[in-house]
């Protein structure tokens, strides 16, 4: 399952995406921002517009139907 | 003062760099300083003076308008390799839009009479300098037409037609951000109009992947003037 993107080298461990995050699926473990809850992930963008240092992205990838159902 | 090697190999990368030769390239990145910028800092304020060609080589920036009610028009983003504050070039007129960081941000800059100096004894630079301001005045064209004829809806099916890849292991991938930037919107009106174009069956979106199942109804969509 594909997961928004956590770059660690800017990640701050603000806990800003913590409190944004509708679904409750980032926490803060062992010092490291996690995703705990990644299935209910709805790809909505919030982490990644609250995040002070741009540390979090959501990006997509668009492809055609057939493609997509061939890989 | 020196530029850092992750400024000096951004700055290499840059469509203005690759165009000059290596004494071209060497004569313009003497002239180059850098400097940074926090998270949500003004870069440049509408109406200012600044007098610099601006290059990003880490974060994100975008360049906005506010009306005088308030309202946000994002007119795009700017990160690795972008330049910015252009318009102020060839004049000493003030900035006619804002600059402000999305993130940390890293910038080259400079100043706008190196530049035209640089401009005058070499023509390489003078060429990559022009072919800048052209892809700026390009960019703005097209928005202007999208912002005029189409509908949100339509901007972004057009952005996902522009971005589909028939090779699904290298497509590119694209943010909400960087939609809402293309089609001169806010994130939250992208996520909408993706939701709406879901709903009636063009697209399916999963876990960062959107699958354009009705192609030729999207084209419609952007062929659909308002």
């Amino acid at each position: 399952m594909l997961k928004p993107i956590i770059d660690y080298s800017k990640c701050i461990t603000c806990g800003a995406c913590l409190n944004a995050c509708l679904r409750g699926g980032l926490e803060i473990i062992d010092n490291k921002l996690t995703f705990v809850s990644e299935d209910d992930c709805t790809w909505c963008g919030v982490c990644e517009d609250v995040c002070p240092t741009g540390a979090i992205t959501c990006p997509y990838t668009i492809v055609a139907a057939d493609i997509a159902d061939e890989s | 003062m020196a530029l850092s090697d992750h400024s000096r190999k951004v700055m290499l990368e840059t469509q203005f760099c690759r165009e000059l030769d290596d004494h071209s390239v060497s004569l313009f990145m003497e002239e180059l300083q850098e400097t940074s910028y926090s998270r949500q800092t003004m870069i440049i304020s509408e109406g200012e003076t600044i007098q610099k060609l601006f290059f990003v080589t880490d974060g994100i920036a975008k360049i906005n308008k506010i009306s005088p009610d308030g309202k946000e028009q994002t007119i795009t983003l700017i990160r690795n390799g972008d330049y910015f504050n252009e318009t102020t070039l060839v004049d000493s007129f003030p900035s006619i839009y804002n600059v402000e960081a999305i993130v940390p941000v890293r910038v080259c800059y400079i100043p706008n009479e190196s530049l035209l100096n640089l401009m005058k004894m070499n023509s390489s630079i003078m060429k990559a300098t022009l072919r800048l301001l052209s892809n700026r005045i390009r960019y703005l064209i097209s928005l202007v037409e999208d912002l005029s004829f189409r509908s949100v809806t339509g901007r972004v099916a057009k952005i996902l037609l522009a971005y589909i890849n028939t090779d699904a292991l290298h497509a590119k991938n694209i943010t909400q951000r960087d939609m809402a930037a293309m089609a001169g919107t806010a994130r939250e009106v992208v996520s909408r109009a993706l939701k709406s174009l879901e709903d009636e069956g063009y697209i399916e979106i999963n876990h960062g992947k959107i699958k354009l199942i009705d192609i030729k109804g999207l084209q419609e969509l952007v062929d659909l003037v308002e």
